[in-house]
């Protein structure tokens, strides 16, 4: 009974080991050397390509399926503001910036992973639908309500937040400078409950 | 001390298995759970082309979903044979693509509108696994690693809220077609 035992335990054991690391490697997002990180955004060296690593091809099929190779599309993802601190409903936020090294270009906002509802409509700014100032600058308010210029609401519950930017056919130095090229800025306003 | 020894061994052995299996399964179960929420939704025909309308909340059925696209998309079958996909250009939008992505998720094949030349229509043959493309063609070839596949062509809209735009650039797409190859 207990060599039975034994082995059964070590199994259990054995899968949960084997399960864990899984989940945790591919959710770190695979190799040391797999993500490019610029401020606030990341995005994956060879996202959409065959020649990921396999935490990293894992990691981009449950998060972002079908995405396309950076020479197609560069996505960056930013789950924190400038500062380092993760995204929170109760804080609000700008994103600003100027003209992107791309055919086209989007801002989009998530929860959890999918968009979030709203009364608007409004998902995502983007080249051809944002206010651009005289000077070329943009600015897109980031909060609960959904207020201020080029909003885009957070909603009515909380989550994890992200916002993903996609530069469509990115001119040919983007992709060589993925960690330094100029990304719009996430400032953290107000937050309520706190006098930052 | 020998049955510890082996008891040790199974065990890293059995993690090891696990780990490596979960993670090169990952990109087919992946592909998996979107084709079977996608198949609920719009109850998908192997190798038929649908039309799908901008995602939306609480609909959005690929996580991180880009909003600003319209889709035509198709789970395709190569053991049938390969397949010819065909469409012109859309007049309207800001870009547009045609790729297809393996059963493991890796992208096969990208065409984009800069690809085709100007009022001619993308014409691309598609081929599975063990299929031997014609020498000559006034296709593309698109060479795809597994039999089963997904095809999606994207195109952006100059403004989702728009809906006299989106329903025009959505009849353009709808002029794509998927057939078997000649």
């Amino acid at each position: 009974m207990g060599k039975v035992f034994r082995w059964v335990a070590t199994t259990v054991v054995a899968l949960a080991l084997g399960a864990g690391s899984a989940a945790a490697l591919i959710n770190f997002g695979g190799a040391f050397d797999a993500r490019i990180v610029n401020g606030a955004w990341e995005t994956g060296r060879h996202t959409g390509s065959a020649s990921a690593d396999p935490y990293s091809r894992a990691r981009g099929a449950i998060y972002g399926l079908w995405g396309l190779p950076p020479s197609e599309v560069v996505y960056y993802t930013a789950l924190q503001d400038d500062t380092g601190q993760p995204l929170q409903r109760s804080c609000s936020y700008q994103v600003s910036g100027g003209a992107l090294p791309a055919r086209w270009w989007s801002v989009t906002l998530y929860r959890d992973y999918f968009l979030i509802e709203n009364p608007a409509r409004r998902y995502s700014w983007s080249s051809t639908t944002i206010d651009v100032a005289p000077a070329g600058n943009w600015r897109i308010d980031v909060n609960a309500a959904g207020e201020g210029d080029n909003a885009l609401p957070m909603g009515e519950r909380d989550g994890v937040f992200a916002l993903s930017l996609r530069l469509y056919q990115p001119l040919p130095q983007v992709l060589d400078n993925r960690a330094t090229i100029e990304l719009p800025a996430i400032h953290r306003g107000a937050c309520q409950g706190s006098s930052s | 001390m020998n049955r510890t020894l082996a008891l040790v061994l199974y065990g890293i052995g059995l993690a090891l298995i696990s780990h490596f299996a979960i993670v090169f399964a990952a990109p087919y179960l992946a592909t998996d759970v979107v084709i079977a929420r996608i198949d609920k939704v719009r109850a998908l025909t192997p190798n038929e082309l649908r039309v799908a309308p901008p995602t939306s909340p609480p609909r959005d059925l690929v996580p991180m979903g880009n909003a600003d696209t319209i889709t035509a998309s198709s789970w395709l079958d190569l053991r049938q044979g390969p397949l010819l996909f065909e469409a012109p250009l859309p007049r309207r939008g800001e870009y547009w693509s045609v790729s297809i992505f393996a059963h493991d998720s890796d992208t096969d094949f990208i065409m984009s509108d800069r690809d085709v030349q100007a009022g001619e229509p993308a014409r691309v043959l598609i081929y599975g696994p063990g299929q031997v493309p014609p020498i000559q063609s006034d296709a593309i070839i698109a060479r795809v690693s597994t039999e089963r596949a997904f095809l999606l062509v994207r195109a952006i809209m100059r403004d989702r809220n728009d809906n006299a735009d989106v329903e025009a650039l959505s009849a353009e797409l709808r002029q794509a077609t998927l057939r078997p190859a000649p």
